[in-house]
């Protein structure tokens, strides 16, 4: 086409030295400059241009802001620290008083159901050899190996993810590194995998016992740094609670109810009440009554969704929570129920991320990834000293009620000597919401047979 | 320490039926009792480092004359902190 006018759009610096930076007369460029003026005046000239391109281009999914948002953070009375250090040596001498008689009784009842439940393991002859130790995880490792039945349904990154450096969560999904891991194997043995959870629960129990048995003093009092709120949370502290019933007296229990919603939902300004998991169960498997597992496996989508997991990441979560292998495009579609019904948690999310994508360019490409190991671990530091102060608040509530009464303070719960008065709840619940304005923490208490 | 002692097929002995791969009480037998099963083929002895001794870690609850202690990782895992 001649006659048709040529439209030639041109990228790069146009020019070596700007027209502003040159006397507009007539001189030639670079007159009166040294040649190392002019050069330094071209390489700024150079860089300008090249941003000002940049600013231009910007690669769809640019961030608008990577700096990351300043999150709520509770009001707590100035003391709080202090006070909640000297909580914690009280606690730590204290200790928690055990019948040791019920204890080895226990105990010795508990070995019998190990010693049953090893009998099942080993009726899973085709993975589980005479050999295998199921205390041992390189053993029952090698075991899967050798069955062929080490492999987590995953699909590989393929060699253009690889270079790209994109899908990194699959590889993390694929792992299977530990006994926490072996439901991935579930897809090939699933009986041998529930059979060896079964039996490592009692076996971590029981390690948690005798230790309770060995540490216990002449007075039947154990102290550990278990019961205070630097290391009051983890499975030992579910272990524990097998063992409640060995405790001499009556004890109570203050638990916060879903902490982890709750705060999440005050930092993120969700006010939509918090998802009742036995409802969704009923939704997501359409069943009148969900099993157990069923619940465990909703309540672990809810967590995974409200910490902002997603895709493999959020399989991965649920999977090591729930020990349930589910498809992860199921789960993903249940995430997605979640984020249309809580908006402002999703939103919450998108925001603090921004803050940890990283620019990513090479020949031909330049776009934003979010590194999610590092957003993941600012996460779960923020919500985990966030809910120790829910914890530690809620500790100091009863200890004002109640004086020299709490033996064991952990991240959901406080255990404590006695009977509860009744303006307890009342107290947490008031001290709870004025650290964390509009939050909605509930407290249950449940006295202990 | 003593090997672990591991049934093979089926095994009744003073009215406990041990399943295959079942571990037998190390004081069960008499040392003479044992090695006549051994020999028989229907006892195997496993080294404690390939095959742990249930009754001999939980030597309290098992009433177990011998003990072996948990690993350092297993304690710092499982066990009570200090």
């Amino acid at each position: 086409m001649p006659d048709e006018q040529q439209f030639v759009t041109e990228y790069g610096p146009s020019h070596i030295i700007s027209d502003w930076q040159t006397e507009p007369s007539d001189r030639p460029v670079n007159a009166g400059y040294s040649a190392e003026a002019a050069e330094a005046l071209s390489r700024e000239a150079v860089a300008r241009d090249r941003a000002l391109l940049a600013a231009m281009n910007r690669a769809p999914g640019t961030p608008a802001s990577t700096r990351e948002p300043v999150l709520r953070e509770a009001t707590l009375p100035s003391d709080f620290q202090s006070r909640l250090d000297a909580l914690d040596d009280e606690i730590h001498n204290r200790g928690v008083a055990v019948d040791r008689d019920k204890l080895v009784s226990l105990g010795k009842k508990r070995f019998q159901e190990l010693l049953a439940a090893d009998r099942v393991c080993r009726e899973e002859q085709r993975v589980i050899h005479i050999a295998t130790d199921l205390t041992s995880w390189f053993s029952v490792k090698q075991s899967f190996a050798a069955s062929g039945a080490l492999k987590a349904p995953v699909p590989e990154r393929s060699d253009s993810d690889r270079v790209s450096g994109s899908g990194k969560n699959r590889d993390a999904a694929r792992a299977i590194a530990g006994f926490g891991s072996l439901w991935k194997c579930s897809q090939h043995e699933p009986r041998a995998v529930r059979a060896i959870y079964k039996f490592r629960d009692l076996f971590e129990s029981l390690a948690l016992a005798q230790s309770m048995l060995e540490r216990t003093e002449k007075d039947s009092r154990v102290a550990s740094g278990l019961f205070c709120f630097c290391a009051g949370r983890g499975p030992r502290v579910r272990y524990f609670a097998d063992w409640l019933s060995v405790l001499q007296g009556s004890h109570f229990k203050v638990t916060i109810d879903k902490p982890l919603w709750h705060l999440i939902a005050w930092l993120a300004n969700e006010s939509a009440p918090a998802p009742e998991t036995v409802d969704w169960a009923r939704y997501w498997f359409g069943v009148r009554a969900p099993l157990p597992e069923q619940i465990k496996l909703s309540r672990a989508v809810c967590d995974g969704f409200v910490l902002g997991h997603s895709g493999w990441a959020l399989w991965d979560f649920a999977g090591d929570r729930s020990r349930q292998l589910i498809d992860e495009g199921r789960l993903e579609a249940w995430r997605d129920e979640l984020a249309k019904r809580y908006p402002r948690i999703t939103a919450f999310h998108r925001n603090v991320s921004t803050a940890f994508c990283k620019s990513v360019s090479g020949a031909g490409y330049n776009y934003w990834r979010l590194d999610e190991t590092a957003y993941r671990a600012r996460v779960r530091s923020a919500v985990n000293k966030q809910l120790d102060r829910v914890a530690g608040l809620a500790a100091l509530a009863i200890e004002e009620t109640m004086p020299k009464t709490c033996v064991a303070s952990f991240q959901d719960s406080v255990l404590c000597d006695g009977k509860p008065k009744k303006n307890v709840s009342d107290t947490i619940a008031t001290k709870l919401n004025t650290a964390f304005p509009s939050a909605n923490f509930q407290v249950v208490i449940e006295q202990l047979p | 320490m003593k090997p672990t002692l591991v049934a093979i097929h089926q095994l009744k002995i003073a009215d406990r039926v041990f399943a295959h791969g079942e571990e037998i009480e190390p004081d069960l037998l008499p040392d003479e009792r044992l090695d006549w099963h051994i020999d028989h083929r229907q006892i195997v002895e496993y080294d404690p480092r390939v095959r742990r001794s249930l009754y001999r870690l939980f030597s309290v609850f098992s009433g177990c004359q011998e003990s072996e202690p948990l690993d350092e990782s297993e304690r710092d895992a499982y066990c009570l902190p200090e």
